[in-house]
């Protein structure tokens, strides 16, 4: 970032960024706000749990809420859920699924169900075939936690499944610098257009594509150079773009860079990254959407920094978080997973806030 | 330190702060400063041909300085080539040109000048070089050994002494670096008894190299250095070290400023930032002590040059304005080193005057 942003907005060209009211859920805050242009809340929920991963709005006009419940499940911090919530506008609890190895990422779909990412133990067996990573980081108990993608329906029934130990174990080699005790640190959940599912999984930089119907992994891509990816997620014009956040990239510094691709080739087709590269960069967490105008909102979350970009690159809006959050290992950190902006006629938002 | 104050000076604490002159030489410039504790520049050299690589004030009062020449291998990391020295008012005193000069290069106590440079290791050796990013040799297919070259001032070599004479197959690369290099140094600083002290970046290892014996004295190998910089010898007998923390492990990437007592290679007193990232360098970068026990940073790829205490409060700050470009970074306000010298230095000589 070339000139320090004070919390709050920072820069705002009225006639190139897109107007409407950004989402934002501080990590550790027990709230969810909306912002506006200016950065002032407009409106807020306050959440069941004290702490959550991260909040979206649904077409519905509800809030969808994934919250940390950090008393459940395994011992890890990273990513860790435990409970998906819907709140009304007016924060009225609607409906909840607690499932204490859910983690990072939980989505709802259209026909109402809710699909999740969850840890499941690897057998023995399974857990010898993961190879590279940083040796003797397993769990304490020498054991290694797989994911699972799960979808249960509105009484909270599972009623679909994958496991990853269904991938090719040579194929998904962990990175040099991660730890081992998961494979693989999935860390977002994205059903596509046809109803298929990406998933990205941090420590092997790598994106697949599950069948929906099939159960099978049609493709997948691995990249190096995205460096423990964040967010990828289907366009409406068919292309993925992706939070690449550039930490452990092979042969040079680390930056990150928001990138829109092929699916299947990877083909890029777009990227944004700081001019001078160094100055934009969250070695974890973080996200991106494409606005309706064209432009990209940037969440560069290790940092509490969202901006939104034009396609080529100028920043038009730019807002930093001023909840001063905890990190177990990284000290205070006002982080944010992911944030969106809805316009004010969106289904979302339903005119019930005035710009 | 992607969240960057502006530039010039931002915090200036006048009772705790070493008063002196920073001596700012921006990478690939074309002038060098002398700047006050308010960060007005009071005093410049213009130099010829080839911007600025790194400068230091010699006891003399002259400037001593690797400019960017033209020639060499096909490497951008450090490159320089032409060393000078200028006195006062800028008149060229001295001059050496050895293309294959990079990184560092001293004024001795002698008048001889000592450097690093590049020397393509023979083919028959590159089987022994270890680890790093398969096919990441050098363009032209060479792996780039280090020589430390002393040469008189007519610019003969004295001596001579190859990073090729170790057990190459002892120092593994990185994995995630390339193999251009064996192994990147990037600090000669000559010690109190004329040994000298070299930083490797690419194996994480400082070493004492013996004058008369050309035998390794001392070595330390860390990896919690990730690539480190500006390792010398202070009068307590301790080294201090810019641990850059690229590739370090799991952990978000930070750097840290750390005394090392070579006896037990124990790290003693140690300076990072409250929150890891906002004190972050990928590559160059150094620290100097001053005589009031403060240390004074470069945050090289920040181009933020900032004093600390013992105890680790800010106060100086100062980002340099001055930016040029980075062959693959992007535009950068990048600094090798910074150094400050008081007014009645023998560097100085009461030349300079507080604006």
């Amino acid at each position: 970032m070339p000139v320090k942003p004070e919390p709050g907005v920072s820069i705002w060209k009225k006639t190139k960024a897109q107007r409407g009211f950004t989402l934002v859920t501080p990590i550790t805050a027990p709230y969810t706000r909306l912002v506006d242009m200016e950065g002032n809340t407009v409106h807020e929920w306050r959440l069941k749990s004290e702490d959550a991963n991260y909040g979206r709005l649904l077409p519905n006009g509800n809030l969808f809420s994934n919250e940390r419940e950090m008393s459940l499940g395994p011992e890890l911090w990273a990513g860790k859920g435990g409970a998906m919530r819907e709140y009304d506008w007016d924060g009225n609890l609607v409906w909840e699924h607690v499932d204490e190895m859910q983690h990072h990422d939980a989505r709802m779909l259209p026909n109402g169900h809710c699909i999740y990412i969850a840890w499941k133990k690897l057998s023995k067996k399974q857990a010898k075939k993961v190879k590279g990573g940083l040796p003797g980081t397993e769990m304490p108990d020498g054991s290694i936690l797989g994911d699972v993608v799960r979808e249960v329906d509105r009484k909270g029934k599972v009623v679909w499944e994958w496991f990853v130990g269904d991938l090719k174990f040579k194929d998904h080699v962990i990175g040099p610098f991660a730890p081992r005790h998961e494979w693989a640190h999935a860390n977002t959940v994205a059903p596509m257009n046809n109803g298929d599912i990406l998933v990205s999984f941090r420590v092997t930089n790598t994106i697949i594509c599950i069948g929906r119907k099939s159960g099978k992994v049609k493709w997948f891509i691995r990249d190096d150079q995205w460096g423990g990816q964040h967010d990828c997620h289907q366009l409406e014009n068919g292309n993925i773009l992706m939070f690449a956040n550039g930490n452990f990239a092979p042969g040079r510094h680390p930056y990150s860079r928001v990138v829109e691709f092929k699916p299947k080739s990877g083909k890029l087709v777009w990227e944004y990254k700081d001019e001078s590269t160094l100055n934009f960069l969250s070695p974890h967490i973080s996200g991106c959407q494409r606005l309706s105008n064209g432009n990209t909102l940037v969440c560069e979350g290790g940092y509490g920094r969202l901006f939104e970009v034009t396609p080529e690159g100028e920043l038009v809006w730019q807002y930093v978080c001023d909840y001063e959050g905890a990190h177990p290992a990284a000290g205070k950190m006002n982080w944010i997973f992911r944030a969106y902006r809805y316009t004010a006629s969106s289904p979302e938002i339903r005119r019930r806030l005035k710009l | 330190m992607p969240i960057k104050p502006p530039s010039g000076v931002s915090i200036h604490n006048k009772s705790k702060a070493q008063k002196g002159f920073t001596l700012l030489a921006p990478i690939r410039k074309p002038t060098a400063y002398l700047i006050d504790m308010q960060g007005n520049p009071v005093h410049r050299w213009k130099l010829g041909r080839g911007g600025i690589n790194h400068a230091m004030l010699l006891d003399n009062g002259n400037l001593f300085i690797a400019q960017h020449g033209d020639g060499g291998p096909p490497l951008m990391a450090g490159k320089g080539g032409l060393l000078r020295e200028y006195d006062w008012d800028g008149k060229v005193v001295w001059e050496h040109y050895d293309e294959m000069q990079h990184h560092d290069a001293r004024r001795l106590k002698n008048g001889n000048a000592i450097y690093i440079a590049w020397e393509p290791l023979p083919k028959k050796l590159h089987r022994r070089v270890k680890g790093g990013l398969p096919g990441s040799e050098a363009p032209d297919g060479h792996i780039y050994g280090d020589v430390i070259r002393e040469v008189n001032p007519s610019g003969d070599v004295v001596w001579e002494w190859r990073s090729s004479e170790l057990k190459i197959e002892d120092y593994p690369i990185v994995s995630l670096w390339n193999r251009e290099e064996f192994a990147h140094a990037n600090t000669v600083a000559p010690m109190p008894n004329g040994d000298l002290l070299v930083s490797f970046r690419v194996i994480n290892t400082i070493m004492v190299i013996d004058k008369k014996t050309r035998k390794v004295k001392w070595e330390m190998r860390d990896e919690r250095f990730g690539g480190q910089h500006d390792c010398h010898m202070l009068p307590n007998r301790k080294i201090l070290v810019f641990a850059n923390g690229q590739l370090t492990g799991w952990e978000h990437p930070h750097s840290r400023i750390v005394e090392i007592d070579p006896k037990t290679k124990k790290w003693g007193w140690q300076y990072r930032a409250e929150r890891g990232l906002d004190f972050f360098s990928p590559h160059i970068s150094g620290a100097q002590r001053l005589p009031n026990g403060n240390t004074l940073i470069c945050e090289g790829g920040h181009g933020r040059l900032f004093e600390v205490t013992r105890e680790g409060k800010i106060v100086w700050q100062f980002v340099n304005p001055h930016h040029s470009p980075h062959p693959v970074l992007g535009e950068h306000n990048w600094v090798f080193r910074a150094y400050r010298y008081t007014a009645g230095s023998k560097q100085i000589r009461r030349r300079a005057k507080q604006s």
